[in-house]
């Protein structure tokens, strides 16, 4: 191996710019350690095709990697969850890899057979980012598999609350959806192609005995599964609105489909006319591309993870010989001693009775700063532990502990949020007119003709349901979900884009949301430190693990020398000796500065006890950010776990008066929102972490920031990319313009309405009436949506590199 | 006459057939992965197992 210093070269396997000096391998660079060692695996068994693919197509390995952290699958009990298939010599596995992101991905991941020979195969399923691989038991563990994938950038992502099972249950019914729409279809074009002796007045000729009417009774026979099967979600649907007295859009649409029918069955067997089957099913059928196209789901993302999905699947357990074993989280009992190691969230409250407990509560409190604690302090469940592995002594089982108990709270759980669409809203209305329309025709023919008072109604009822409205909606919605997500905003449902519409507050989370989660500005004031001295306190804070610590390191760019003295003061700070010289880093008090306000972000410097100054740490806003709270229309208010201290910053670089709240646990949070609720706001939370994740179910809208869509987020209603949110007025806007969007073609489905209602209202309505109205309202309505969703894309969306920047 | 008869039966049964094809398929899972199959295709195979399930 040589080293190279080539300024700012990119990395061969991950493609980001190696920072400082490259690693070299067989003459190519690579920006860490751990690209060159995938890049030896893949060379080592002649894999390096998945370079040429995709250009540095690599997934970068995380700085800590565990040899342990997968010794839970040697678990029979905890592996058999992820085993898929089984039989004596081989056994196939499914693993869920968010890193997977493009071909390259998939070329490497299904020639797995030559990294490892006791692999028989394996298959990607791309969308849901899952990777089966077949081996053969007796060659290779399910815990070495892990490792493997670990071992090349693709770490099985695996937690308690997995979903597995509900994922493959969202499969399941997005097939049958699909099967519902093709039979729709089917039948729909079969029924349209019987029907032309209808259409062309052809009925009632007869030829060698056999009349249309044969095709009427085909007809008949094809709409059976149509309105059966197809369109059974209506009446189911509406049967539950009827049984909560709540009417949603499915009741109606329901009344219709059945007056259609039974007017339809009763003209063929009267052999008085064709009936209206050809609408009915195109009806359904457009209705059910509608919604299929409306409930866009993305697979790889997750709405509703909640608290369990941060623990790990099992806990090590250790015996009084010292012996690790894993057992499922649950098991868990009081008296217990189990290891937790680095990285890994504490699932259990517990005694500290072994190793160095540095432990980052801010899924708790919302605090950043790590908390250190002393043997046999109590640890509490939901801190993540940061520097090597401790053991604890657990005080009470999983169930029990108080994090659980929080997230178990009734206000922290996902309340079905009770609004009423506008749709809703609407189609009762729609469906009051639309009855009164019926009875009075009815009323208005049945003295003159009995006849003619039936047809009318009925006729009434089949023309003017509110399925167009439905088409409209779902439409809409549909073109509006995909452009949000081109743009980086995933919504879950269609819900939530009407709900945007409606919110007058917005409510930030300011660490990891307004700001970014790790670059942080390090600024020194005191007296000038010689390079000699910079140096030395450069590789002290080298040596912690610390966020602090991390953050001078990465400010004081020099190469860190070995320390042969160093001692770290856990909660306070580190000291060393070297070359004669004493050396102090750490808070107010650990430096003798007494006369200091002891302040969580800043680390003080003394060298043989005189004090030289001080860094001061501070989160710097994401860039736009400042543009995007000077241009919401709504009050706004920014939320946060930490201290005061970086309050000044912000009003500074905000430039409007919002209002700040500080060290807010998740609880105050969530009370927070609720008492902006209570004063009648609709609120809209934008945050990303955990402990956000009260606030973000308890707002009108729950808007998750993420840095890239392999993160993990907790449970809301919508996941946002990190560099779209100085878009974040642009979304407000287009939601808004999207429901103009819908009442206007509103307006013209109704216009086509009124037109079929005065052939129903006068009794002429004929088939071929109702043929051409059906579907040349649905086309007007489809492609004016369409229309319109692409007006809203160019006039609400700019990109961030055309947006003015406000500063000062 | 009775030639539209049997064209309506023939035509419906091969209709059918091209149904019962697609709802095999979408229930077997075939139209849920788009990416890699395509993708798989254009991959230069070179030792290739010839091991199946």
């Amino acid at each position: 191996m040589q080293h190279k210093t080539i300024e700012s070269t990119k990395c061969f396997h991950c493609g980001d710019y190696c920072a400082g000096e490259p690693v070299v391998f067989d003459e190519k660079a690579f920006c860490c350690k751990g690209c060159s060692s995938v890049y030896q695996i893949l060379n080592k068994s002649n894999l390096c095709e998945y370079y040429n693919i995709h250009d540095a197509s690599g997934v970068k390995l995380p700085e800590l990697q565990d040899q342990e952290k997968f010794g839970f699958l040697d678990n029979a009990t905890i592996a058999a969850a992820y085993i898929v298939f089984s039989k004596p010599n081989q056994i196939a596995v499914k693993f869920y890899l968010p890193q997977i992101h493009c071909s390259s991905c998939i070329w490497l991941l299904e020639n797995l057979q030559k990294v490892n020979e006791g692999i028989h195969f394996s298959t990607v399923h791309f969308p849901t980012k899952e990777v089966t691989v077949y081996f053969n038991p007796d060659a290779i563990t399910i815990r070495a598999i892990a490792e493997l994938l670990a071992s090349i950038g693709y770490e099985p992502y695996i937690t308690l609350d997995d979903g597995q099972g509900s994922k493959r249950q969202e499969k399941m019914v997005s097939r049958s959806a699909m099967v519902k729409i093709g039979i729709a279809g089917f039948c729909f074009a079969n029924i349209m192609m019987l029907s032309f002796p209808e259409y062309l007045g052809l009925e009632t000729i007869t030829v060698d005995g056999l009349t249309a009417n044969l095709f009427r009774y085909v007809n008949l026979l094809l709409a059976l599964p149509v309105l059966l099967y197809s369109g059974s979600e209506f009446f189911i649907n509406s049967w539950f609105s009827v049984k909560q007295r709540r009417l949603n859009i499915d009741a109606p649409i329901a009344l219709a489909l059945a007056v259609t029918f039974s007017r339809s069955v009763y003209e063929i067997i009267s052999g008085t006319g064709g009936g209206y089957l050809d609408s009915m099913s195109g009806i359904i059928f457009f209705m059910l591309l509608g919604r299929s196209f409306q409930t866009k789901t993305f697979a790889d993302l997750s709405f509703n993870r909640d608290f369990k999905s941060y623990f790990p699947v099992a806990v090590c357990l250790v015996d009084k010989n010292g012996t690790e074993s894993y057992i499922p989280v649950q098991e868990v009992k009081i008296d217990d001693t189990i290891r937790i190691r680095s990285n890994e969230v504490i699932p259990v409250d517990g005694m500290h009775l072994l190793g160095k407990g540095e432990i980052d509560y801010s899924f708790v409190t919302g605090e950043n700063e790590p908390t250190s604690v002393a043997i046999g302090d109590l640890v509490y469940a939901g801190g993540k532990q940061l520097n090597g592995s401790i053991d604890l002594l657990v005080v009470k089982p999983f169930s029990q502990s108080n994090f659980t108990r929080l997230w178990n709270n009734d206000a922290f759980k996902k309340t079905d949020k009770n609004v009423y669409s506008f749709t809703t809203v609407i189609s009762n209305y729609f469906s009051l007119a639309v009855l009164t329309v019926a009875f009075s025709s009815f009323a208005y023919w049945y003295p003159s003709n009995i006849a003619n008072a039936w047809q009318a109604m009925t006729a009434v009822l089949i023309v003017a349901c509110p399925c167009a409205l439905l088409i409209t909606a779902t439409f809409t919605e549909g073109f509006v979900l995909n452009i949000f997500s081109k743009h980086g905003l995933f919504l879950k449902n269609a819900q939530v884009l009407q709900t945007i519409a409606t919110i007058d507050q917005v409510v930030f989370d300011k660490t990891g949301t307004l700001t970014y989660p790790h670059a942080s500005s390090v600024e020194y004031s005191g007296e000038p430190i010689s390079v000699n001295h910079l140096q030395i306190i450069a590789s002290m804070a080298g040596q912690s693990l610390h966020p602090l610590s991390k953050a001078i390191t990465h400010k004081i760019k020099v190469t860190p020398c070995h320390l042969e003295h160093i001692k770290e003061v856990a909660g306070a700070g580190i000291e060393a000796w070297e070359n004669e010289t004493h050396y102090k880093l750490g808070s107010s008090s650990f430096v003798g500065n007494e006369s200091a306000v002891p302040v969580a972000s800043e680390v003080w410097v003394s060298i043989d006890n005189k004090i030289y100054g001080k860094f001061i740490i501070q989160n710097i806003l994401r860039a736009h950010v400042n543009r995007l709270i000077h241009e919401l229309p709504y009050p706004v208010s920014v939320l946060s776990g930490d201290n005061n201290n970086a309050e000044h910053y912000l009003k500074q670089q905000l430039l409007r008066p919002i209002s700040y709240h500080f060290n807010q646990s998740p609880q105050a949070k969530l009370a927070y929102i609720e008492s902006l609720q209570l004063n009648g706001k609709e609120v809209m939370m934008v945050g990303d972490g955990l402990n956000d994740a009260g606030a973000l179910s308890k707002s009108n809208v729950g808007i998750a920031v993420v840095d890239n869509t392999i993160q993990f987020s907790p449970a809301s209603d919508a996941i946002m990319l990190s560099n779209q949110l100085p878009l974040l007025d642009q979304y407000i806007k287009a939601a808004k313009w999207s429901k103009n969007l819908i009442k206007t073609t509103f307006v013209i489905s109704t216009l086509y309405n009124v037109v079929g209602l005065y052939f129903s209202v006068t009794a002429q309505m004929s088939p071929l009436v109702a043929a051409i109205l059906m579907p040349s309202s649905t086309f007007t309505i489809v492609i004016s949506t369409m229309l319109g969703a692409a007006l809203i894309e160019k006039f609400c969306f700019k990109p961030i590199a055309d947006l003015k920047n406000i500063h000062q | 006459m009775i030639v539209i008869v049997f064209l309506l039966i023939i035509s419906l049964l091969v209709a059918s057939g091209f149904l019962i094809a697609f709802i095999w398929g979408s229930k077997t899972g075939q139209f849920d992965d788009h990416f890699t199959p395509a993708n798989k295709i254009l991959f230069d195979q070179t030792n290739q197992p010839t091991e199946n399930k």
